[in-house]
């Protein structure tokens, strides 16, 4: 059974944006909300890190537990959505998240907050609906990944990423690296 | 028959028979109004039927990236006639799909709102629509006044690295038919001087490499490149490379992203490349590091090189560069140990008075080690644009024809007879023969062309007209100067898909022309990339709006100005005709065998190039190629030079060697040294055929035959007698803050009549000799990721724009506190030539005495916007004031290329 | 001529005036209606205050015109800066940038001018070659209606094929003039650069918003 993850490697993103381009082209998501950002720790010193930060679809997501309207579900193959018809935008999810993935509008109907929205592996764009009404539904394909400039996004299966990941891993540990670090 | 009529409106405006009243109230304004539906100018038709329409579909089309040159493989996806986004190209052997924001971005440049839609005229001091053929007419009618008052060397054509090379190649012939050598285009100022140091030491401008070869390096010495952000997919094979177990030294005033990858990092003072340089070779000499078998057979002049580095030691280089001398010593042992190491550099080594000794000296430190010339090691300048590398071989120079054969009467002959013109009538185009093979002006001063008196430029008669062709302007220096040149030539014409500052830069009520070019999605042609392979773009949509391919514009303009026959002689199809032209003439760099057949067979069989280690085709119909069939590419079978000057394989298996450019045996020289020394390789000399203008190909195949390159195997020039340092020797820049060093390493001389104006050097650095007093801080410029270039594509981009939203400058936390300035307060940063007003980026990337720019930004003047120049509405483009207006007027002694890289500034709060 | 017929013909014309407001430059021909105060403001437009501003403004406008070159010059000028730039129009007339939710972003503007051509391929044409905007741009659509109601009017006698373009003229009004145009003509006449656009913006709203009762009335009808 697929379980789909993201699993970001430090050591080789450049903060180069593609992966948050791509989201964006691709999910139709709109400016000034960012599915994905990438964060630089110690910007400019030696120890300069760059972490794309995206829903990490965790295995026991606090956004879930935290939502009083039970908005929020994970799929079988571990992908975490939100229902954004259900959603009152009380950002309970956001304080939850210790990844910072929820993103609020700055306007909508229920609060100041709006729906919430968030990476959803592409298989949802931003407007989850389409012009009858319907949701979107596409395959699991994160372009974040597809895009990234050096592979340091990896995304898919989870057995299949860590393994790429142990792979780096061992080299790096043969260079004398502590990988991640 | 009565109609009856229910009324079932909610809304009480609303009545029964509205219909009736409405028809009486406006039936007669309706009638004179329709009148008006047939009274057009620009357009008749917009309707036809479609009985037949075809069902819309989806396609994914497969191009190349338009930004930088690594040249990504990238899918459009098209619907309906339509880009509607990016699509990873999974199996493309240089990138496998990865892309940066820029190239995510593509999509939405194509599509942007704000490009060009129709040609354009100012006129009145106010901007008209005009047809394609007024515009063409128009300007095909100046051209042919201000050619009969003032000869064809009053027009300037500023060409473009960002055409397909199909284009760049027209753009070269065009000029020449014209009669002029006023053509040049970005390479000017951004890697002519590495062709001038690279071509200079060992026989091609080149990188010896290509970015997947990287994966081989054991240690990358980047000095003067930060790829993480200017060739962010060059970093998926160098970071590979790293896991592999290489070392990654990064030498640069700032503690870059790119240095945030690597294992040593060392700051150095800008302008002082050469001295660091020295003291690492002075390091690895002094420890028997260097490989003297290979200084013996495959290198001249070492002893000279020996003469300048034994002086600069670790310690005094110290002094000279900020670098601690342990570090120095530190980077020569890295680059000992793991061989083979290459050295990476972009503009931070090309762009000063020195950049071509900057070039040189890495070479030099290169063939010292003996990581020349192989896998893995060698040199890799990063060349910019999408197509510079193809541009620079197409000469879009000043100096030479395609493919690097200079302007000597043997050089004309020879393109004639490739063009099948008469190489009299050739030279009855030009204003005399001198000028036919003198250099013409550069981008990086064609303004001076302008405002200098005529008695002041080496040419007749000021420049009237110019041809702001796919350039940008703010990203040269002395905007004030450009400025004021925009307002004083006759004419100024900007072939462009965005109106960029050609249109607004000048404050003047006319004499302005703009004419919207079609992106390169908009039409077929190949590219090359920084590692020489050719590269295929599809055609991905038609052109939008009313832009028209460059190609098409310089067809039309020729025919308008009577030389079209001649021009286009052998072309039937396009642009396959034009390729196949160029596979004819350009022999010097061997771009034979890059046939538009065999180029698109490999792009349609990317999947065939499974090994991205060598970028070898190991079967399917490619079989045997390498991608992009890298020049030279001596034959139509041949598989292409994917590493430069690599002895190690036949050279029908992509083998080659150091280029016996300069014949067998040093010539006489003004400095009487080495003379009737062999200049060929020891232990397997072999002389350069006459394959350049051997039109039958005999030469090559003769070489081929018996395993040797065509251009021979010789020795490297350590020792280059005819550049203005034969060994590179430490000069301070124009401004230094160092008084005592630009005492003990003077700048060159003046150079007078260089590319047809004065340029001063001496009489600069002395007279700004104790600058430092009021101007402290060094200031340095560079890019940024998110934006390319002038910016006017980038900085249209919402995406784009979200990320990197406003201009600045970039200064440590102690000269921030000294000027009393909290991140992000607005600042004003001042040279001798101005100043600009931006945000201050309070960062430790820069040092206390350092300063940094981004040069992409434009719209803004000395703080003051031009946006008024433009309609307003277009407050959500971002702007910026351009650091080009402040840099420093100084320029390389063999390219004139300019020098941003290092001048005297000061900062202070707005 | 019925009174169907004739409504017809008055909304063919309607629409071929503001098509071609937004086609192209305005001509001379215009230029010298307007000093010569040749123009027919309608009297009572008491059906919709939109159209009725609109016409008022435009007298103003037509009173103040006292030369033709003068006109002409100050018509063409006004035209280029709102819609053609450059760099970028003031006031861009496409359906894709005022019918998107947030001014940003292909994807989106991309799939509405998608559904705008399909809406056209429905009805059996296609953009020609030789126009140069994309299939969302106002004249483009205005004149699309234009079309709809000349081949209405061709058909007459046919009930079955001019209830077809008036159903297709229905759904284009609903799902995309009416959803973008007043917005666009809206910040048309707020805009200070606007003149004699002004009074355009406010009569093609107003136009529209009365065509819609007009289509639903002859539906009707029919």
């Amino acid at each position: 059974m697929t379980t789909y993850k993201f699993l970001p490697d430090v050591d080789r993103c450049i903060k180069c944006g593609g992966c948050e381009v791509a989201c964006k082209q691709t999910n139709h998501v709109p400016y000034g909300m960012r599915r994905i950002r990438v964060v630089t720790v110690n910007e400019g010193k030696p120890g300069e890190m760059n972490v794309p930060m995206t829903c990490m679809h965790c295995g026991d997501a606090p956004c879930i537990k935290a939502c009083p309207r039970e908005a929020i579900s994970k799929r079988e193959d571990g992908i975490v959505l939100v229902d954004k018809d259900k959603c009152i935008g009380c950002g309970y999810c956001a304080y939850a998240c210790p990844f910072g993935a929820p993103q609020f509008e700055k306007t909508g109907v229920f609060s100041s907050k709006g729906k919430m929205d968030k990476c959803t592996y592409c298989v949802e764009p931003y407007h989850q609906k389409d012009e009858h009404g319907k949701r979107i539904t596409r395959e699991p394909n994160p372009r974040c990944a597809a895009f990234c400039a050096t592979k340091a996004l990896l995304a898919g299966d989870a057995e299949e990423i860590s393994a790429i990941y142990r792979q780096r891993a061992a080299m790096r540990l043969q260079r004398g690296e502590i990988p991640g670090a | 028959m009565a109609i009856e009529l229910e009324s079932t409106f909610s809304d009480v405006k609303m009545s029964r028979r509205t219909f009736a009243k409405a028809t009486a109230a406006l039936g007669a304004v309706a009638a004179l109004g329709s009148g008006y539906a047939s009274a057009t100018e620009f357009t008749n038709k917009l309707i036809e039927t479609a009985e037949a329409a075809p069902a819309p579909t989806v396609k994914m089309v497969k191009t190349i990236c338009s930004h930088c040159a690594v040249g990504c493989g990238a899918l459009g996806r098209v619907e309906d006639g339509e880009l509607v986004r990016m699509e990873p190209w999974t199996d493309h052997p240089i990138n496998a799909g990865g892309m940066c924001s820029k190239g995510g971005s593509i999509a939405e440049m194509v599509n942007s709102e704000r490009r060009l839609k129709y040609p354009v005229k100012k006129t009145g001091g106010k901007w008209v629509r005009i047809s394609w053929d007024e515009a063409l007419t128009e300007i095909a009618n100046k051209l042919k006044d201000v050619r009969s008052k003032y000869g064809p060397d009053s027009v300037m054509w500023m060409g473009s690295a960002k055409m397909t090379n199909e284009e760049c190649y027209l753009f070269r012939k065009f000029a020449a038919f014209w009669g002029t050598n006023n053509v040049d285009h970005q390479a000017r100022i951004c890697h002519s001087t590495t062709v001038a140091g690279l071509a200079n030491t060992w026989g091609f401008g080149a990188q010896t490499n290509n970015v997947n070869d990287l994966r081989h390096t054991k240690c990358f010495f980047f000095c003067g490149s930060n790829a993480a952000e200017a060739h962010p997919c060059s970093m998926q094979h160098i970071l590979e490379a790293k896991d592999r177990g290489a070392k990654i030294v990064v030498a640069d005033p700032r503690f870059t992203r790119t240095a945030g990858k690597a294992d040593l990092f060392v700051r150095f003072r800008p302008g002082t490349t050469i001295s660091l340089l020295m003291g690492i070779c002075n390091v690895i000499v002094n420890n028997n590091w260097h490989d003297k078998t290979f200084i013996n057979n495959r290198t001249i002049g070492f002893e000279d090189f020996w003469e300048v580095c034994k002086d600069l030691t670790p310690e005094v280089v110290e002094d000279i560069t900020w670098a601690p001398a342990d570090k120095i010593r530190q980077i020569a042992r890295i680059l000992y140990e793991n061989k083979p190491s290459t050295v990476v550099w972009a503009m931070g080594q090309t762009q000063h008075t020195v950049g071509t000794n900057n070039i040189h000296m890495s070479a030099i430190l290169n063939l010292i080690l003996g990581h020349a010339a192989q896998s893995g090691g060698g040199c890799q300048p990063f060349r910019g644009h999408d197509n510079v590398q193809g541009a620079t071989d197409m000469c879009i120079l000043s100096h030479s024809l395609p493919s690097y054969y200079g302007l000597s009467e043997k050089a004309w002959r020879h393109w004639c007879g490739v063009w099948g013109v008469d190489y009299d009538w050739m030279l009855s185009r030009f204003e005399n023969k001198e000028l036919m093979g003198k250099n013409g002006f550069t981008v990086a001063r064609w303004y001076e062309g302008v405002i200098k008196p005529e008695s002041e430029i080496d040419q007749p008669h000021n420049l009237k007209v110019v041809f702001v062709w796919g350039h940008s302007l703010n990203s040269i220096t002395e905007m004030k100067k450009m400025k004021e040149a925009m307002e004083k030539i006759d004419l100024i014409v900007s072939v462009d898909p965005h109106s960029t500052i050609a249109t607004s830069l000048a404050d003047r009520p006319d004499g302005i022309i703009a004419l919207p070019a079609s992106t390169v999605f908009e039409k077929e042609g190949t590219c090359t990339t920084t590692g020489r392979q050719f590269q295929w773009r599809f055609k991905v949509v038609e052109p939008k709006y009313d832009s028209r391919p460059d190609m098409e514009i310089m067809l039309e303009l020729a025919n308008k100005l009577g030389f079209s026959a001649e021009f286009t002689k052998n072309f039937s199809q396009y642009p396959e005709d034009v390729l196949r032209e160029m596979n004819n003439g350009m022999r010097v760099i061997g771009m034979i065998g890059q046939t538009p057949e065999r180029i698109k067979r490999q792009m349609e069989n990317s999947a065939t190039f499974t090994n991205r280690d060598t970028l070898r085709a190991e079967g399917g119909p490619c079989k045997g190629e390498y991608w992009g069939l890298p020049w030279p590419c001596w034959t139509d079978t041949h598989c292409g030079t994917p590493i430069l000057y690599d002895s190690s394989k036949p050279v029908s298996d992509g083998g080659h060697d150091f280029r016996a450019k300069w014949g067998t045996a040093v010539p006489e020289n003004k400095y009487n040294k080495h003379v009737g020394d062999s200049l060929l390789r020891a232990d397997n000399p072999v002389a350069q055929s006459g394959y350049a203008y051997d039109m039958t190909g005999a030469a090559i195949d003769e070489y081929l035959a018996a395993g040797n390159p065509p251009t021979g195997r010789a020795k490297a020039r350590i020792w280059a007698w005819n550049l203005p340092d034969p060994v590179p020797i430490p000069r301070e820049p124009i401004e230094s803050p160092r008084p005592d060093l630009i005492d003990k390493y003077p700048t060159y001389d003046d150079a007078p009549k260089f590319y047809r104006v004065m340029t001063e050097y001496k009489t600069f650095q002395q007279a700004r000799r104790n600058l430092v007093d009021r101007y402290p801080i060094i200031l340095t410029t560079g890019r940024q990721v998110e934006h390319m270039g002038g910016g006017a594509e980038t900085r249209s981009c919402p995406y784009l724009v979200e990320l990197q939203p406003e201009m600045y400058v970039e200064i440590n936390p102690a000269l921030a506190a000294d000027i009393g300035v909290k991140h992000w307060d607005m600042v004003w940063v001042e040279t001798l030539r101005g100043r600009c007003k931006v945000r201050a980026y309070v960062t430790e990337r820069v040092n206390e005495k350092t300063a940094f720019m981004p040069y992409h930004w434009a719209g803004i003047f000395e703080g003051e916007s031009y946006a008024d120049r433009y309609p307003e509405g277009t407050a959500e483009m971002a702007l910026g004031d351009s650091c080009n207006i402040i840099c420093v007027d100084g320029y390389d002694r063999t390219t004139q290329m300019q020098e941003t890289k290092a001048c005297l500034c000061k900062v202070y709060k707005a | 001529m019925t009174e169907i017929e004739e409504c017809l013909q008055m909304r063919e014309n309607f629409y071929a005036f503001l098509y071609r407001m937004y086609l192209e430059e305005p001509p001379r021909k215009l230029a010298e209606d307007l000093v010569n105060k040749n123009v027919p403001i309608p009297k009572s437009v008491s059906l919709n205050d939109e159209v009725a501003d609109g016409f008022d403004l435009l007298k103003e406008y037509m009173n103040k015109c006292t030369d033709v070159d003068d006109v002409c010059e100050k018509l063409r000028d006004e035209y280029t800066r709102l819609f053609l730039g450059p760099p970028v129009a003031i006031i861009p007339p496409y359906e894709s940038v005022y019918g998107a939710e947030t001014r940003d972003g292909t994807p989106e503007r991309m799939n509405i001018l998608l559904k705008v051509k399909e809406a056209y391929r429905r009805a059996g044409i296609i953009k020609s070659k030789e126009y140069k905007e994309p299939e969302d741009h106002i004249a483009f659509e205005l004149r699309f209606m234009h079309y709809l109601c000349e081949e209405a009017l061709k058909a007459i006698g046919d009930g079955a094929r001019v209830r077809n373009c008036l159903t297709l003229q229905k759904e284009f009004m609903d799902e995309h003039l009416r959803q973008w145009v007043p917005k666009f003509c809206d910040d048309l006449y707020d805009n200070k650069r606007s003149d004699f656009y002004k009074g355009i913006a406010k009569i093609a709203k107003g136009f529209l918003l009365l065509d819609s009762e007009l289509i639903d009335e002859l539906l009707e009808g029919l």
